[in-house]
């Protein structure tokens, strides 16, 4: 019966934490709510068949995204798309072995820390293999916090580059008429 | 579509969703990878989707329902040991989200430089914060959205189908 109290707090603390609109603040919030449980009641087991349940609910809600529409959209740019997901797995396979063997983390733990997955879904792939979910969860909300904080400064300095580029191609071109004129001056 | 019609629509996907998902579960679970139940149903329910069975859509609160669920699990096991340990891994935690941060700056430049994206779309595509966010941004700051969309679902889906194989070959 507890575990019901667990869930019910786990839902108030995830809405709260969706109103947050925090990256992750649902998790977070679930997270905390259900956590606090701890210090008042007795500890609980996740019913049997929990796990199973929530992979097969994340399948789904992963699965439905998959449309037709986003093939015909993939197609427009199949290389570019496939080049990029190959290199944040394989660039995540390299940060998940070097922290695995620099933190000494098990590679389950590694792997789901850094992969470039949702959250949710580490979380649940954590609990399937034993690896600590936990501080994949910590790992996840770091990096979608990061991404927010940093993409303004990366636009910022990119749009500030390209603006210089301009300019230093601007200069040239001047200076190369400028040149083109004197010589058919001489 | 009417509401009525719109309400049929999403009943029969929810039905046939639930249908693809258990299938593509036990399946999964069945072939003994880890995380073989999510891989599983992820597949079944996209490749429903693609041969034209009606199972794209599901209640909007489904997503809400699936991050809640996640956070009580963790929130059931932890306790003030497991809280005070998570700052001794800081530094791990740390080193993981700058090196990532530089392969998606590095991704977003192939994207630009070898494929011809504007950079703007290319860093919102490549970086690995979350899908919404990435969307949300790239609508607000006239990026290519649809682009950024597909991107990211496509690396949800590549993780989704490669962690059990991984983790299959590591552990």
């Amino acid at each position: 019966m507890d575990i019901v109290i667990f869930v019910l707090l786990g839902f108030v603390g995830g809405w709260l934490g969706k109103k947050t609109r925090l990256p992750g603040g649902t998790v977070v919030g679930a997270l905390l709510f259900s956590g606090l449980g701890n210090a008042f009641f007795p500890p609980v087991a996740l019913p049997p068949g929990y796990l199973f349940t929530l992979q097969c609910i994340t399948g789904c809600v992963v699965g439905v995204t998959i449309t037709r529409a986003v093939l015909r959209d993939l197609y427009s740019a199949l290389a570019a798309i496939l080049c990029n997901g190959a290199l944040l797995i394989f660039g995540a396979v390299g940060i998940a072995a070097l922290v695995g063997w620099a933190a000494g983390w098990d590679l389950g733990t590694a792997w789901l820390s850094t992969s470039p997955g949702r959250m949710p879904d580490m979380i649940i792939y954590a609990d399937a293999v034993g690896a600590d979910a936990a501080v994949i969860a910590a790992a996840h909300v770091l990096r979608m916090l990061s991404v927010l904080i940093c993409t303004p400064f990366i636009l910022k300095t990119q749009s500030r580059l390209l603006r210089r580029q301009s300019r230093d191609r601007a200069g040239c071109e001047e200076r190369q008429a400028e040149q083109d004129k004197h010589k058919g001056a001489q | 579509m009417s509401a009525r019609e719109s309400k049929q629509g999403l009943a029969k996907s929810i039905f046939c969703v639930a249908a693809l998902g258990l299938v593509g579960s036990g399946a999964g679970q069945f072939s003994g990878l880890s995380g073989g139940a999510m891989a599983g149903a992820f597949l079944v329910v996209a490749a429903g989707n693609l041969v034209g069975l009606p199972a794209d859509r599901l209640p909007r609160g489904a997503m809400f329902w699936v991050q809640a669920l996640a956070g009580v699990m963790i929130g059931v096991q932890m306790t003030t040991e497991k809280l005070a340990a998570l700052v001794s891994v800081l530094p791990p935690l740390l080193l993981i989200v700058s090196l990532l941060l530089a392969v998606g700056f590095m991704s977003s430049l192939i994207l630009h430089r070898f494929f011809g994206w504007d950079f703007m779309s290319a860093w919102l595509a490549s970086s690995p914060g979350r899908m919404q966010d990435m969307i949300i941004l790239a609508s607000s700051l006239n990026a290519r959205s649809e682009r950024v969309a597909v991107t990211h679902i496509v690396r949800i889906a590549l993780v989704i189908m490669a962690t059990p194989v991984i983790l299959a070959l590591w552990t």
